[in-house]
């Protein structure tokens, strides 16, 4: 755990993926104040819009709304105008079946072919539960 | 965005975990008895 608290500090370029990993190891974190202290040093500056938007913006494969997806999230007001031009790319880019589906693939074609639809389902709970935080989806 | 086409999807497609969740946090039409029943889903 250390270690990657030591990362975090020492300013460490995570890039997107590595940044996935990051957040969902912040957000394990019971200690209320170590979990703000890490949330401020890796989002605080605004740079995750940089990360994940001035590179690919939003076809990039990890959304901001993965890390704030909640309004009550302390930097939902920093962040607030590329969260909302999230959700409007995630309205726009649902697919036929109502899924979404990742933008990357990985390993051999037949294997890829049987995890694609599980992590279809994970995109796409994700996405849902989402969007209904913020109250985006009528009905929900 | 079609809300119902995404639900379906999950439905059909999604893992244990996932359709649990879905019902519980999302659709809220989970009950403590259906819980129990699908064990393998926690």
């Amino acid at each position: 755990m250390g270690i990657v608290i030591e990362k975090i500090n020492s300013g460490n370029d995570f890039g997107q993926y590595g940044m996935m990993s990051v957040i969902y190891f912040v957000n394990a974190l019971e200690d209320h104040v170590l979990k703000q202290n890490l949330l401020k040093t890796l989002m605080g500056n605004g740079k995750l819009i940089s990360l994940l938007d001035d590179h690919w913006g939003t076809e990039n494969a990890y959304k901001l709304c993965h890390w704030i997806d909640t309004p009550d999230h302390p930097y939902y007001e920093m962040y607030k105008e590329a969260v909302q031009s999230n959700f409007i790319f995630l309205v726009e880019s649902q697919e036929q079946d109502g899924s979404w589906s990742p933008n990357w693939s990985w390993g051999e074609p037949e294997v890829w072919q049987r995890v694609v639809t599980r992590l279809k389902g994970v995109l796409t709970f994700k996405f849902l539960w989402t969007l209904k935080k913020f109250n985006y989806i009528e009905g929900l | 965005m079609n809300l119902s086409k995404s639900i379906d999807f999950l439905l059909e497609n999604a893992g244990a975990v996932i359709q649990y969740r879905l019902h519980k946090e999302i659709l809220k039409d989970l009950s403590s008895r259906q819980f129990s029943i699908s064990g393998d889903a926690r």
